[in-house]
């Protein structure tokens, strides 16, 4: 995770070398990470579940869960990794 | 999440490719990111956080409040038990913790906020004061920000200052520090 320091170093660079700073927005962020751990979730209110008293089992990450930040943050590394950029 | 280059068209390669694999949507230049405001022109750039002050004002409810022309008063010295607890003293916490963000691009809090957040364990009302009085002046100066010109030079310059045992309680000095790349403000 960027330091808000390095982000005020890279701003004083780009002011001084004209540089293009350009922003993206990942939608749903957190909805992409994957789960690593065996998370159980209540069925949602309105959901009717196939047999009553099931849960769910989370596959993917949820916002609010204590790991989607995490989660996501190793996803957008390995997803830049395989588009073959390096980590410093 | 930024990108910052010398090359248009390779960022806009670099846009176009996790497309694929996250869906992400192209915000342009950037303009606000994670509560700072970023304006551009050829000659410098601007950051501030003006609306996260005024969001700030607005729910602690001190947008009507007096405003202050200084951020701490200068004769203060703050002592961890002087006086009766805070009753709430996770409001107070909440205040600090939304001050200390806001110090990314107002380093003319950063004592005034330092000051009082050592003492988030036990809050008094003398704490209480002293964070409202960084509110007050937040009121008065509410769009200042962190000024970085485009022909500045790119050199490093460190300075800092230290009070030698000016902490009443542990006899410490108090020191701090400011570091600029050529003429902006960095740390």
């Amino acid at each position: 995770m960027a330091k808000i320091t390095t982000v005020r170093l890279l701003l004083a660079i780009v002011a001084t070398k004209n540089w293009h700073v350009e922003q993206l927005h990942v939608n749903n962020a957190f909805l992409h990470g994957d789960l690593h751990e065996e998370v159980y979730m209540e069925v949602l209110k309105g959901v009717v579940p196939p047999k009553p008293g099931k849960v769910c089992n989370l596959r993917k990450s949820l916002y609010g869960l204590r790991q989607a930040s995490r989660q996501w943050y190793e996803k957008l590394s390995t997803v830049l990794i395989v588009l073959c950029y390096t980590q410093s | 999440m930024i990108l910052i280059g010398n090359d248009a068209q390779g960022i806009d390669l670099v846009k176009s490719q996790p497309d694929y694999l996250l869906k992400v949507k192209d915000l342009g230049q950037l303009k606000f990111f994670l509560g700072l405001e970023v304006a551009r022109s050829s000659k410098c750039i601007f950051l501030n956080q003006r609306k996260y002050t005024l969001e700030l004002l607005d729910a602690t409810g001190l947008l009507g409040c007096k405003p202050s022309t200084t951020p701490i008063d200068p004769q203060i010295k703050l002592y961890s038990k002087e006086s009766h607890l805070l009753e709430d003293i996770s409001m107070y916490r909440r205040l600090i913790g939304q001050l200390i963000y806001l110090t990314n691009t107002r380093p003319d809090i950063c004592f005034a906020v330092n000051h009082p957040s050592q003492f988030l364990s036990a809050p008094t009302m003398a704490h209480y004061q002293a964070t409202l009085r960084i509110f007050r002046y937040l009121k008065a100066n509410l769009g200042l920000g962190l000024f970085f010109t485009s022909d500045s030079p790119l050199q490093l310059k460190g300075f800092y200052d230290s009070d030698w045992a000016s902490c009443p309680e542990t006899r410490c000095s108090v020191i701090d520090f400011c570091i600029f790349l050529g003429d902006s403000l960095i740390s």
